[in-house]
């Protein structure tokens, strides 16, 4: 128990998938603009996190792995280098269907995601998540509260974010910056305040 | 007075729309300000104000900050003056700190009002008396040996990415004192951290400097190993609690008396320019998560987790910062409830942070950096509370 | 002076609020003085919320002191009666000091009026009854009060007959007389209540007969001790309840008012009597118990003529239309260092500089202020202090909306409720950086206000 929490807390402070390994920059700086945006899209980060990390695992541990295919009577085969595609597949199935599931019930959040929820998919902190699974051999267990505490980490951030770009809507920020800029500095910035928590040992 | 009125008189032409140094209008208004009050008059209702106006506020806070520096300049050059065998009569000692701290303030202030002038010049916006508070904050959270080239680095940082990039004074999302202090220590953290850089060891007496006696309170904390008692080992070394409380110890410029921090503290709320819910939320951070610790406690823990609350409050940079950066009003939240919140959430990182980050020994202005980073959402969640809850009115 | 506040709910103070440096001293203790009538007054036909009138005289037609000069259909709106016997003259326009034109009928004063000691026994003075036994119904007052052209002379003037009236659908408990005052300088009520106390508790009588109100309370401010013993010793014998409220500004607005006597809570958008109260100025009850015990219409009434710019602090009863300057040449012109003339009080009045100008029914004083008072310095950036957010009396977040305003933000006004701003000025009186609040706001309710019509 306290390891699974231990992971938890690692992956939404000390290693937060966006603030302190820098990925799925791209719809966190596109969709921070408004705060009721950025809570949808992080659930939906978070439900697809927690549910592609621990298949993938699966995929991985059963399928893919040196060895992995010795159930089926091929000890000696060793298809990681298929684990990208594979991932990925599994990453843009999930997408798909959590782009239905929206669609369906909250049709206000459909379309305010807009082109940014298929685009979860090539989501890099998805696929990086399902990666660092591989890289941190976590068991199943781990790597599904892996899975969900990158995701609340992530919509820790973009959340915070959208918070902070409603606060600086009327501020006099230099032409050039407007927009992107800025958002890069703060993200900037807001990693240096999660350093924090680097050097945590958990 | 009045020649001094002529002369801005008579350079005004100088200054406006078609004068030839129009860009410096306005290093021309906030030099004429500083001689005489502005008189423009209300053309519109309420046609009386309050007298609290933006010189008054930040004076208050300057006014706060005396205790402090003052302190700050005798400590550097007590600690100084102790390291290099100097006498420690009171004159020498104070002369030994001011030329340690002086310079640094100077280059502070000079470096931040290049920047602070340029950007106004260039962007058109006003000078703001915000940036002596910032100026004058910024060295108080440094060691005493930092280099003047560091500071000067760190100011800029603090300034410009702190923030002129976002406007200007009122538009940044974080304290620019904090922001350029946290620069440096990622940047240099030798001369930010460790054992060495808390004592100044003075420009003309060059010897080694001791390192046992030069280290922090927070940094003999972290000696105690498991089944110690932190406060016997600081009690070892002469730390008391009076001794803490008091400072006199070394440390960050501005930060090793809590007595002084509280005296500011204390002026800035009967001023109205902190907020008293922001400090009282922070000490009840710190007391109610060291109470929890103390739970936890026991011979095989960290011997941290067995130091009584009070200890977190007077040692290290707390007190500085809880009394002069978290109040900050441009990067605190602004509602009141959350104020609590804020405040309490910088106790408590403040007390996880020393106690199981030992790679930073000082929490506090990490913890205050990060809570500068919820307040926006925090006023965003408690408006949005109060706008679903309000019975529109009273 | 303790808060007295016997059977009432109250805490006799409401939250937030500023504390501005009252300055009634200059014009506190100054007795009513009555000015005599000019040569001329004009009578805008505009003077209450609501309606405005139309005229029902022909120009050079001859009138008579108390004649009705202009009336209208509507219900929310109040006559308006000549102050002055004379000629009425060609219709004109004005502009008042709120910056609204209007018509205007100017009547030119002849012969003898009635004027000093005489009018003054007219309006206020002599035998005041304080019982009444079943001999008005309470239609009967309201029609009267409605004959009378009343309004409230507190500043907002909306006509009384409304509010004087019994409510069958919305019962009415309680009665309340306000008599605070917040406003800095002013001191008419406070006048009124030491000299006219008489016709206060009379007409508070009235009111309460009119409205089916069992309780009465007249509600002063405690920096006003000797207005609450003159009213004390006035409703000996009665059953009106004096309350001394904590000195604030604005106690005297409706809705804090009632949070402070009643501890109910009035919603925006809702009037007094939903909540089952009614609220009316002490000037106002004086002027309708003379429009029912005396048929006297309203065409006086009290002005303080105060601050430091003023020569000679005075307290005026004037007629209704007085030109401006006539009552300012009358308390000896202004001082040197006179900035800012203002129709009302410092807070929430109105800067004019055209003194040809009339004063109307809702006119509550003139304060002349030097320049010293209304010195200030340069707006600078807003640094999230929240000392507006503290003072609000409403609740409001004064800061943000005044962003939302600057940049033409109509959603992000109309979501943080920029309409329920009563515009008191707080927040703007208590702003550091100096930033013009009230105008921003302001700007921004015009801005929701047109954008809700499209």
């Amino acid at each position: 128990m306290g390891d699974l929490s231990n992971i938890f807390l690692n992956s939404v402070f000390v290693g937060n998938i966006l603030l302190a390994y820098f990925l799925g920059m791209c719809s966190f700086v596109a969709v921070s603009k408004n705060i009721d945006t950025a809570i949808g899209l992080g659930f939906a980060v978070i439900f697809v996190l927690t549910i592609t990390t621990p298949v993938n695992w699966l995929i991985y541990h059963f399928l893919l792995a040196p060895g992995a295919l010795s159930w089926a009577g091929f000890p000696d085969m060793d298809l990681s280098y298929l684990k990208l595609v594979m991932f990925i597949v599994v990453i843009a199935t999930m997408v798909q269907v959590i782009e239905m599931m929206i669609d369906r019930f909250s049709a206000a959040l459909y379309s305010s995601l807009g082109v940014f929820l298929p685009l979860i998919a090539v989501n890099c902190a998805i696929l990086g998540t399902s990666l660092f699974m591989v890289e941190r051999n976590h068991t199943f267990l781990e790597s599904t509260v892996f899975g969900f505490g990158s995701g609340v980490g992530w919509m820790l951030a973009i959340v915070l974010m959208a918070a902070i770009r409603m606060k600086l809507r009327y501020a006099d920020v230099p032409k050039g910056l407007e927009g992107y800029g800025i958002t890069m500095i703060v993200t900037g910035l807001m990693a240096m305040a999660f350093m924090l928590f680097s050097g945590i040992t958990l | 007075m009045k020649m001094i009125q002529k002369i801005f008189d008579s350079q005004r032409k100088h200054f406006e729309e078609k004068g030839k140094f129009r860009m410096l209008h306005p290093l021309f208004e906030a030099t004429e300000t500083f001689f005489f009050f502005p008189g423009i008059l209300i053309k519109n209702s309420p046609f009386v104000r309050d007298n609290l106006d933006m010189k008054r506020f930040m004076s208050f806070v300057i006014l706060a900050l005396i205790p402090p520096s003052v302190f700050g300049i005798y400590n550097t050059g007590w600690q100084s003056c102790k390291a290099t065998g100097m006498s420690l009569d009171f004159s020498t000692v104070f002369f030994q700190g001011a030329l340690i701290v002086l310079p640094l303030v100077m280059v502070s202030y000079a470096v931040g009002f290049f920047w602070e002038i340029l950007f106004a010049s260039l962007r058109k916006h006003p000078i703001s008396e915000g940036f002596l508070v910032t100026g004058l904050l910024f060295p108080l959270t440094l060691p005493p040996s930092v280099p003047l080239w560091q500071a000067a680095v760190g100011i800029s940082f603090g300034v410009v990415i702190g923030k002129e990039v976002f406007g200007g004074t009122g538009r940044n999302i974080f304290n620019p004192a904090l922001t350029g202090r946290a620069f440096l220590f990622f940047a240099y953290p030798t001369k930010m951290s460790g054992d060495s850089v808390w004592v100044a060891a003075g420009s003309f007496a060059k010897e080694a400097v001791d390192a046992v006696s030069s280290a922090t309170p927070l940094a003999f904390s972290n000696l105690a190993v498991a089944g110690d008692n932190i406060e016997s080992v600081l009690e070892k070394v002469g730390f008391t609690v009076t001794k803490l409380f008091l400072g006199g110890y070394p440390g960050s410029i501005g930060g090793t008396s809590a007595l002084c921090c509280l005296v500011g503290a204390i002026i800035l709320v009967l001023a109205g320019v902190a907020s008293y819910r922001i400090i009282a939320g922070g000490i009840l951070g710190v007391y109610i998560t060291g109470l929890v610790l103390n739970l936890f406690a026991g011979p095989q823990a960290n011997p941290w987790m067995a130091l009584p609350p009070f200890y977190h409050l007077i040692m290290g940079g707390f007190a500085f910062g809880i009394a002069y950066m978290a109040t900050d009003p441009v990067s605190a939240p602004g509602m009141d409830h959350v104020k609590w919140i804020y405040g309490f959430a910088i106790g408590t990182l403040t007390v996880l942070i020393r106690v199981f980050n030992p790679a930073y020994p000082e929490g506090v202005m990490m913890a205050i950096l990060f809570m500068n980073l919820f307040s926006p959402l925090l006023d965003h969640i408690e408006i949005k509370f109060k706008l679903k809850n309000r019975i529109l009115n009273v | 002076m303790g808060i007295r506040l016997k059977k009432l709910k109250g805490k006799g103070t409401f939250q937030r609020g500023v504390h501005p440096p009252g300055r009634k001293e200059i014009s506190a203790d100054k007795k009513i003085e009555i000015m005599p009538a000019p040569g001329k007054v004009i009578l805008p036909l505009l003077q209450n919320i609501g309606a405005p009138c139309k005229s029902i005289v022909k120009p050079k037609q001859v009138v008579e002191l108390g004649e009705k000069i202009a009336d209208s259909k509507e219900f929310i709106s109040a006559a308006i009666h000549s102050p002055i016997s004379g000629t009425v003259l060609k219709e004109t326009t004005v502009t008042l000091p709120n910056g609204r034109h209007v018509p205007a009928l100017p009547i030119r004063g002849e012969g003898t009026q009635l004027d000093g000691q005489n009018l003054w026994d007219r309006l206020y003075g002599g035998e005041w009854p304080k019982k009444f036994d079943g001999k008005f119904s309470p239609t009967e007052i309201s029609d009267k009060i409605n004959e009378g052209g009343l309004v409230g002379l507190g500043g907002a003037a909306f006509p009384t007959h409304v509010k004087i009236a019994p409510n069958p659908k919305k019962q009415v408990d309680t009665l309340l007389i306000n008599g605070c005052e917040c406003e800095p300088y002013l001191t008419t009520d406070y006048r009124l209540m030491v000299e006219a106390s008489e016709a206060i508790i009379s007409g508070s009588i009235l009111g309460g007969i009119a409205t089916g109100a069992k309780d009465i309370v007249i509600c002063i401010e405690d920096n006003k001790p000797e207005a609450i013993q003159t009213m004390q010793k006035a409703a000996e014998g009665t059953d009106i309840q004096i309350a001394a409220l904590k000195t604030k500004y604005p106690q005297g607005s409706e809705r804090h008012l009632i949070k402070a006597v009643l501890d109910r809570i009035m919603p925006l958008g809702q009037l007094p009597a939903d909540v089952g109260v009614a609220v009316s100025n002490v000037g106002t009850i004086a002027a309708a118990a003379g429009a029912v015990l005396r048929d006297t219409p309203l065409t006086h009434r009290v002005v303080s003529v105060t601050g430091g710019g003023i020569k000679n602090p005075k307290n005026l009863l004037v007629l209704i239309g007085t030109p401006y300057g006539d009552i300012i040449e009358y308390c000896g012109g202004l001082t040197e260092d006179a900035a800012v003339v203002t129709s009302g009080g410092p807070m929430m009045g109105f800067a004019f500089t055209d003194f040809t100008m009339p004063i109307t029914k809702g006119t509550s004083g003139i304060t002349v202020l030097t320049k010293k008072d209304t010195k200030k310095a340069k707006e600078t950036a807003c640094i999230r202090c929240g000392l507006c957010v503290d003072v609000c009396p409403v609740n409001l977040i004064p800061t943000r909306l005044a962003t939302a305003a600057r940049h033409r933000d109509s959603d992000l006004a109309e979501k943080y409720n920029i309409t329920a701003c009563m515009e008191c000025g707080c927040c703007a009186y208590t702003c550091p950086a100096n930033i013009p609040l009230v105008q921003l706001i302001r700007m921004g309710k015009v801005m929701v206000i047109a954008n809700r019509k499209n």
